[in-house]
């Protein structure tokens, strides 16, 4: 085989796995842009004929998803910066200070990311329910901050730890306080990490299904995902309507992989890549 | 700054994230060991009592839960098996992609970056008997006679499977892509210098020195593979043969309100993926020590 059938033959492989990843998608676009009754047709279109906007304006008249939406931005966007603010600082530490007993809190995260998230729901259902926040957006944060704490600290630890060990020395001769050179040297300089943990924390929390499953009871305090389970869940499926609902929904998280793979990617292998 | 300072300041940065992990994490956690060890069901909570290892020995002689723990685990071995071979080739192509590196990258992560919940409803949908895509193709091909019932008893496992698959092979295939990079280009200019062919090339370069990568990304899959939950609850609810740990964890809990046993259930699952865990931390330390 010459090198040009060989690059070529990559090529088609190539556009081949790219087929596979994104065919499942062009359906549910097709399924939501046809009538309705399309679906039911022997043989099946395999595009829409003619495209049709209904099924966009049955989504946002007729059920709550403008909604669900709005609760999923919410939820996503506060976890995203409570677990930044809290997991940055720790992280800071643990990569850059001395800390006593740093392998036990390492181990304590690891834990918390290990435990089956099925046997947590049940007892934060209980607590929260006492403190009277289900249906309520803490209900969804608190436990999202604690789940996703444990990929952010292992992100920015990393991150910190590849920026050079004297960043802090200069700035503490310069006359900054510590918490100062924190502040105003290494974070500005990890932004790039920070960003990065952000992502795939938002991408996380949009994405959470089982928690915001059990902790909202009302059509209006559901997120996304559960809107959509739920709709799945339904005898007589309007699957034009899930399918334009569906392609709602993953249109923030794609336009977020689109503009940002390559921070994603490096989120993904930081840890495993030195 | 001193020893004394830093470790002072230190533990200042740690506390509020610490705090927060106490308040949120340490009473579901904890309560799970608690629990496990009593006989508490909400339909009758007046006989609350300590059991013991009870609920162990009976989860032992619990024929679902076997069954549901081989289902679980052949779920993980065929599709982490299936998302291994499929990353690495998928990471292989995307290796040194130098025009259009941007859109294949993205395309390749769209599936990873979708909710579950949608991905599996998607997938319902494409797999539908009546109207799916995939039985629609396969009819005009006249590759089959009587419509395949994809999520019914013959084939749930399959098409959930497949899903799976489809969903998480990204990930699987960025982190080999990242080890693909690790490996210095040095290595392969000597290795065409000595004439090696591509097949010698990969066995004796590229697999070796993947190796850890491989690891990580298996273990981090399997452990997320033997919690499955969402993707099963939703295409098939646990019917036909995929009811898995998790899904019988949830009915204990949720349906039976059984939450002494759903507790033992949860403690023996976090035991099983806490054994992968060691395994996960000791392969990153060889994936590190090997650069």
């Amino acid at each position: 085989m010459s090198r040009k059938t060989g690059a070529a033959m990559t090529w088609v492989l190539r556009l081949l796995l790219a087929a596979a990843c994104l065919i499942p998608l062009y359906w549910i676009a097709n399924v939501s842009l046809s009538t309705p009754s399309a679906l039911y047709k022997t043989p099946l279109d395999y595009a829409p004929r003619p495209p049709v906007l209904d099924n966009y304006r049955a989504v946002f008249d007729v059920n709550q998803f403008p909604r669900n939406i709005g609760n999923s931005l919410v939820v996503a966007s506060l976890t995203t910066l409570l677990t930044l603010a809290l997991g940055s600082p720790a992280a800071y530490a643990l990569s850059r200070l001395r800390v006593r007993r740093r392998n036990l809190i390492l181990a304590l995260f690891l834990g918390i990311a290990i435990f089956p998230a099925i046997g947590m729901v049940g007892p934060l259902y209980v607590g929260m329910a006492r403190l009277h926040l289900i249906n309520t957006y803490p209900a969804l944060i608190l436990p999202y901050t604690l789940l996703t704490l444990p990929l952010a600290v292992w992100i920015l630890t990393h991150f910190f730890s590849t920026l050079p060990p004297s960043l802090e020395d200069a700035a503490l001769i310069d006359g900054c306080t510590p918490v100062q050179a924190f502040v105003r040297v290494i974070l500005p300089l990890s932004a790039p990490g920070v960003f990065t943990a952000a992502i795939l924390i938002f991408i996380w929390a949009w994405n959470e299904f089982l928690f915001a499953l059990i902790m909202t009871s009302t059509p209006e305090s559901r997120t996304v995902p559960v809107a959509l389970g739920l709709f799945a869940g339904l005898h007589e499926l309007p699957w034009a309507t899930i399918a334009a609902a569906t392609v709602v929904s993953v249109v923030p998280v794609l336009l977020l992989v689109a503009l940002f793979q390559r921070r994603i990617v490096e989120g993904l292998t930081s840890g495993v890549e030195r | 700054m001193n020893i004394r300072q830093e470790a002072r300041l230190a533990a200042w940065l740690i506390a509020p994230s610490l705090i927060f992990v106490a308040i949120v994490g340490a009473f579901p956690v904890l309560s799970q060991f608690v629990l496990s060890l009593t006989e508490y069901n909400l339909k009758f909570a007046e006989e609350r009592s300590f059991v013991g290892l009870g609920n162990f020995a009976k989860l032992a002689t619990d024929a679902v839960f076997w069954r549901d723990l081989a289902q679980t685990f052949e779920f993980t071995v065929v599709s982490v098996g299936l998302e291994l071979v499929l990353g690495l080739a998928a990471a292989l192509l995307l290796n040194r992609v130098i025009r259009g590196r941007t859109a294949m990258n993205s395309a390749v992560l769209m599936p990873w970056a979708l909710p579950t919940v949608v991905a599996a409803t998607m997938w319902s949908l494409i797999l539908n008997d009546r109207i799916g895509l995939v039985n629609s193709v396969l009819g005009r091909l006249g590759l089959m006679g009587e419509p395949i019932v994809w999520l019914g008893p013959r084939f749930a496992m399959v098409s959930v499977i497949l899903a799976d698959v489809w969903k998480t092979t990204p990930f699987v295939a960025i982190i080999l892509l990242a080890g693909l990079k690790s490996i210095p280009r040095a290595y392969y200019e000597a290795a065409e210098l000595d004439g090696a062919g591509r097949w010698q090339v990969f066995r004796s370069i590229t697999l070796p020195l993947l190796k850890p990568f491989i690891a990580v990304a298996v273990l981090f899959r399997a452990m997320d593979a033997f919690r499955i939950f969402d993707l099963i609850w939703v295409l098939t609810g646990g019917a036909s043969r995929t009811e898995t740990v998790s899904i019988y964890i949830y009915k204990t809990l949720f349906r039976y309100a059984d939450l002494g046993y759903g507790s033992a259930m949860t403690v023996t699952l976090f035991g099983i993926v806490f054994l992968m865990s060691i395994g996960l931390v000791r392969f990153m330390r060889v994936a590190v020590e090997t650069r």
